[in-house]
């Protein structure tokens, strides 16, 4: 049709030859849109628009061509399908037909038909019945086994057991009776374990806490154990260093020992509270477990903190303190393994209360106690104690402080102990010298104290220079070293020497000193008994260096290192002083005991007719006193203090004797009277040399004598006798042979010199003679002090 | 003391619950009364009480419970506490060492206090606390040995040993009420005459039970 179009179109405008231009152009399917674009822009469209009327005319003629060819073949259409309308009627009809009969044949057929349906149905039902109850059974299985996994205190299998079942009723379970049974069933199962749980860890509570004593205990032991050993340790280093010997032994001993450590381990069963909080973990709830855990063991210590005050705190402090040790090695082990159900700041807060509790606790205690032995034990325990936490990383500088504090309560109670002890021993003491028959005897109560004057073992029976007190004294002195080095030890102090050294001090001069003065100055004592006091302080001198250097050891610090940088004991000196005290009480008592004799000299007659070459009566009771006093200072003193009470009574004696003349009992005495003094004085000078060379005092030193002591009595005599008294005057003479001689009183003394007017008229001639020159130069020399004065 | 009323009860006994503040004599109470236990701790104020009606060997006794303040302020209205109580029950707490070394102090209340004749029953309450525990039960029982009393350890929050408590001391109670019925019996008939023949109202008898009987 195109081809036919085509053509009349060619010869229809063959003529027009421009028109045809964007005909041909629409023809060949060509774009035309520049070229209408091109128009407008131009402003001239007229031209396209006259062609494209040009181009519908041409295709409306084509149009109605096309209409005109086909008529013919419409009409024929429409006569076939009137053809077919009339067959289809007819098979319509046919097809009634046969349905009817089909219909009529089939009924019997339908009827079985839907039976079969029917069947098919149930079956169907009864397949999904079958496999719903496999899944109820499945779960009632697991609901089973859930139940005899509760009923056998397997919880985690029951949780693991009941999640299953949880799962399977979400998800499988239409039954809508059994799932909601199931629902609230599980939350009161899952209730149930977590009672049944916490019903297990109080029970476990029960039986921690009972067990925690035990474990403290042997916690506490072991720290025990570990101390002695390092005791021993300390003490073969000590004597390493103190001979010099190569410390390899000690590192092997160490090595050994750090090795024995490591095995010892605590046994107690955490099992009941890992499963515990295993199954509050898969419950959910870790949280509330781990608060209920921690507020119960808290209330489990708060009441293991309460002491009770039905038995005395003496007895009780050992279950007490274990019981908290205990407690806090178990928190710790729980700390460590449980994953999380302690944190180290509840610990923490635990201990922090404890401490308080703990320290509280012990100042109200010790502030009651009055015997140090007990603070001691106290102490001992608690160090222990607070050694065995601090393993565990615990804090105990509080408790430390505690102790230290109570520090000073303990050494006045000590000392007060001590002190009684002192008492005791002063009191018992016979003040004789120590007799010591055997060797073991001498190394007890001699060499352990360093008492010893030579280094060579004495023959037996032995005497030595003391009294019982002092070796007595001695051994209290050094428990009382022993008993503040442990109380001092392993406390806050590291090196706690200095504080020892001062308590001792004060020990050996607040107590043993001043009891010795005591007893010095107590007027209760006789003369030889203050001779064996000073001997026996001698002797306590001399164990100071004895104490320092124990007290040193017992410290820890090597001996060889005591001498130099410690230097000695204050005491040292105090005693030195309270000897000089002695010795000061002892002469006071000798010049006490010679007054008696001494004012013997009221009864001398002091105008005798004769001259007595037997002496008066007081010097020979004199003598015999010095003999009584000199005896026994030979046996218990040293020379030095021999010479110092002899040298002393005898100036004494010398004193006495010029007193006489001065006392205002004599009012007057004649020549003869002082030549009987003389004789007395020859006999008590001649005594004195005696006891001197026999007491062995010549071979100290030949310089001095007893006889010296007597020179101002003897100088005084000699004033009176001479030839020449007026050479008194004289002070070549006088410094020569008066010089005790004080010039007062030698002028009070003459003017009671009067010789008897009887004498001159019976004597000879020769005898007057001497006698009124002798008369004159006195009555000079009178006259002269008078004048002098 | 105890006396008859015809139609609801046979006796009607006062009980006393006496023990430091804190040991769960409330709770004991409402437990036993009202089958209750209440965790919050409230402290008693001055009185409260609450009956509750059992069978005593086949008698109906009414027990009137009155449940005391333990805290020492309210101590001021002791005395009525004690008016008329035929029975006590001390109790302290397992868990507070304290609240068992008072006991002495409470027995010396009741004994200053108290009819001497009253039967009193020691408890150490909370014992489902057993993780807490401060006193043990040998201690309890020794105690209550020394001093001639019953003694249970209970538990409010448990249930445990509470209706045995009560039950135990209100059996005592009966008994001694019976044998003082019984002395006072004798007696009446003691002072019949021979040969007149008279009623004797037992009613009349239990009545007079407070007059002139010799303790047990």
């Amino acid at each position: 049709m195109d081809i036919k179009t085509m053509r009349r179109g060619v010869m229809e405008n063959s003529d027009g030859g421009e028109d045809m231009v964007l005909a041909n152009l629409i023809a060949n399917g060509d774009d035309v849109g520049p070229l209408v674009r091109l128009a407008f822009e131009r402003g001239r469209p007229e031209g396209l628009l006259h062609q494209l009327i040009y181009v519908v005319k041409q295709k409306e003629a084509e149009i109605e061509e096309m209409c005109k060819t086909h008529y013919e073949e419409f009409i024929l259409a429409v006569d076939e399908l009137r053809g077919v309308l009339l067959d289809a009627e007819e098979l319509k009809s046919e097809l009634q037909s046969d349905n009817f009969k089909l219909q009529q044949v089939g009924s019997a057929l339908l009827a079985k038909l839907e039976e079969l349906l029917e069947s098919y149905s149930v079956r169907k039902n009864m397949t999904e019945a079958i496999e719903m109850s496999k899944n109820c059974i499945q779960v009632l299985e697991l609901c089973v086994k859930c139940n005899s996994h509760i009923s056998e205190g397997q919880f985690y299998s029951a949780l693991k057991t009941l999640d299953l079942v949880e799962k399977s009723c979400t998800q499988n379970i239409p039954a809508k009776a059994i799932k909601m049974l199931i629902e609230s069933r599980i939350p009161v199962i899952k209730l149930h374990i977590e009672k049944k749980v916490c019903s297990e860890v109080n029970e476990w509570m029960v039986e921690i806490r009972s067990s925690a004593k035990n474990i403290g205990e042997t916690a506490i032991g072991h720290a025990v154990t570990v101390r002695q050993r390092d005791k021993e340790m300390l003490e073969q280093q000590r004597k390493a260093e103190e001979q010099s010997i190569s410390g390899l032994g000690d590192l092997a001993y160490t090595l050994e020992a750090e090795e024995l450590e490591e095995d010892s381990v605590l046994q107690f069963d955490l099992t009941p509270l890992y499963r515990a909080c295993h199954i509050h973990d898969c419950l959910g709830i870790q949280e509330k477990f781990r608060e209920y855990y921690y507020t119960n063991r808290l209330l489990q210590l708060n009441s293991d903190l309460e002491i009770t005050s039905a038995q005395p705190f003496v007895e009780s402090y050992q279950t007490f303190f274990a019981q908290i040790a205990g407690f806090f090695i178990v928190e710790d082990r729980v700390l460590r393994t449980t994953g999380g159900l302690l944190v180290a700041d509840q610990v923490e807060t635990m201990w922090e209360t404890a401490v308080a509790k703990m320290s509280s606790l012990l100042e109200e205690q010790f502030s009651c106690m009055e015997s140090a032995p007990h603070l001691l034990l106290v102490k001992d325990y608690v160090t222990l104690f607070g050694s065995t936490l601090r393993q565990y990383g615990h804090e105990i500088g509080t408790l430390l402080d505690v102790l230290n504090s109570s520090c000073d309560k303990y050494r006045l109670l000590f000392l007060e102990e001590c002190q009684q002890q002192i008492l005791d021993v002063f009191g018992n003491d016979p003040y004789d010298q120590m007799e010591i028959k055997k060797q073991s005897d001498y190394e007890n109560i001699v060499l352990s104290f360093n008492l010893q004057t030579s280094d060579i073992m004495p023959a037996f029976p032995y005497t030595a220079p003391f009294s019982s007190m002092v070796p007595n004294a001695c051994r209290i002195v050094r428990s009382f070293i022993k008993g503040s080095v442990d109380y001092l030890s392993y406390g806050i102090h590291v090196n706690f020497f200095d504080v020892v050294r001062k308590y001792l001090d004060k020990f050996l001069i607040d107590v043993l000193n001043v009891m010795l003065l005591e007893k010095i100055n107590s007027g209760n004592v006789t003369v030889p008994q203050l001779m064996q006091i000073a001997a026996n302080i001698a002797v306590l001198e001399r164990a100071c260096d004895f104490y320092l250097r124990h007290a040193a050891q017992l410290c820890g610090i090597p001996v060889r290192s005591v001498g130099r940088p410690l230097g000695t004991l204050t005491a040292k000196v105090i005693l030195k002083t309270s000897r000089e005290a002695a010795f000061i009480a002892l002469q006071s008592l000798v010049n006490t005991k010679i007054d008696e004799f001494m004012t013997l000299t009221e009864s001398v007659n002091w105008t005798p007719e004769e001259t007595n070459e037997n002496g008066n009566d007081y010097i020979h009771e004199v003598i015999i006193y010095l003999d009584s006093i000199l005896s026994p200072a030979q046996q218990i003193l040293p020379l030095d203090a021999v010479y110092r009470v002899g040298s002393g009574a005898f100036e004494h004696i010398s004193n006495s004797i010029v007193a006489a003349f001065s006392s205002d009992n004599v009012k007057r005495f004649n020549a003869n009277a002082v030549i009987n003094v003389d004789y007395d004085l020859q006999i008590i000078e001649n005594f004195a040399e005696e006891r001197f060379y026999s007491a062995g005092l010549g071979e100290i030193d030949d310089e001095v004598s007893f006889k010296i002591c007597l020179v101002e009595a003897r100088q005084l005599v000699n004033l009176l006798l001479s030839s020449h008294p007026e050479n008194f005057l004289n002070p070549d003479i006088w410094e020569k042979n008066y010089y005790t001689l004080e010039i007062k009183k030698v002028a009070a003394i003459l003017d009671k010199f009067k010789d008897s007017p009887d004498g001159i008229f019976g004597s000879l001639a020769n005898k007057n003679a001497k006698q009124s020159a002798r008369k004159k130069s006195m009555d000079v020399l009178k006259k002269r002090l008078k004048d002098f004065n | 003391m105890a006396h008859r009323v015809d139609h609801e009860y046979d006796y009607l006994f006062k009980i006393v619950l006496i023990g430091d503040s804190g040991v769960g004599k409330s709770n004991i109470l409402s437990r036993f009364t009202r089958n209750e236990f209440c965790l919050e701790s409230k402290s008693t104020i001055g009185v409260e009480f609450a009956t509750r009606t059992l069978q005593v060997e086949g008698k109906t006794v009414k027990a009137q419970i009155w449940d005391t303040a333990g805290q020492e302020r309210y101590r001021a209205i002791t005395s009525a506490y004690y008016r008329g109580a035929v029975g006590a029950l001390l109790v302290y707490d397992i868990t507070k060492r304290q609240t068992f070394d008072n006991v002495q102090r409470w027995l010396r209340e009741l004994r200053d206090h108290a009819d001497s004749n009253i039967v009193i029953m020691m408890a150490g309450n909370k014992s489902d606390l057993s993780h807490l525990r401060a006193v043990s039960e040998d201690d309890g029982q020794a105690l209550a040995e020394r001093e001639g009393l019953s003694f249970l350890e209970t538990s409010a929050l448990e249930a445990t040993n509470i209706e045995k408590a009560f039950q135990t001391i209100l059996t005592e109670i009966y008994h001694i009420v019976s044998k003082k019925a019984l002395a006072a019996q004798e007696a009446a008939v003691g002072t019949i005459l021979p040969g007149q023949g008279t009623t004797i109202n037992v009613g009349d008898a239990s009545g007079n039970t407070k007059r002139g009987c010799c303790s047990a």
